[in-house]
């Protein structure tokens, strides 16, 4: 699943551990998400579309046809 | 996901999966065919032994399922998932590796599949545990 996950931390010059600790998740979760090797759960998505005042739609792409 | 996929991944043909197992197992063990297997002295002698072996599965199975629900709240969301489906990888080989050995390996150098089984099996699972850590440390839990 692609997301801008990466995009979004740089633009607020967050380094990985820094979104990882206001996450609440290990720095190894953060960039497995963002190299696209792990699809978070639903409660830590719901956590970064919350933390980005985003949707979690606006964030993460599925690939799937709307 | 194919048709096929779907039908062999289908939830109930899963539920029957670990049903037969269960069964299986539990009469395995109750009957101590687990111990006599094992070449414990006295296993075969004593029924009991085998009542004990399954009651005390019974009740490690069920603290690790509480413990399970602590890991949950208390592991990380990638880490969680890296350590459980690589645990899975394990017990799969763990599974595929007694009666593999036993066919194929042991009758070479005149040894017993039940004896590496009992012996091995910490060993066993470990390591295969460990590797299939590694792998998805490496390829990520979406491979």
């Amino acid at each position: 699943m692609k997301n801008r996950l990466k995009v979004l931390r740089a633009e607020r010059d967050w380094s990985q551990a820094e979104l990882a600790g206001r996450l609440d998740v290990s720095r190894q979760a953060v960039n497995a998400i963002e190299t696209g090797k792990h699809d978070p759960s639903l409660p830590l998505a719901f956590r970064i579309a919350r933390l980005f005042e985003m949707t979690i739609e606006e964030i993460f792409d599925d690939g799937a046809k709307s | 996901m194919t048709q096929a996929s779907k039908g062999l991944y289908a939830t109930r043909l899963v539920d029957l999966t670990f049903t037969v197992m269960a069964l299986g197992s539990a009469t395995l063990l109750i009957n101590g065919g687990t111990l006599s297997m094992s070449g414990v002295s006295g296993a075969q002698a004593n029924p009991a032994a085998g009542l004990y072996l399954f009651a005390m599965v019974t009740l490690i199975a069920i603290a690790s399922c509480i413990a399970h629900v602590f890991d949950r709240r208390g592991w990380d969301d990638y880490m969680g998932q890296v350590v459980s489906q690589s645990a899975l990888i394990g017990m799969v080989t763990v599974l595929l590796t007694g009666p593999l050995f036993d066919f194929l390996i042991a009758p070479n150098f005149a040894l017993r599949a039940p004896d590496l089984m009992i012996q091995g099996m910490v060993p066993i699972a470990a390591f295969a545990w460990s590797v299939g850590y590694a792998f998805l440390r490496w390829k990520g839990t979406n491979t």
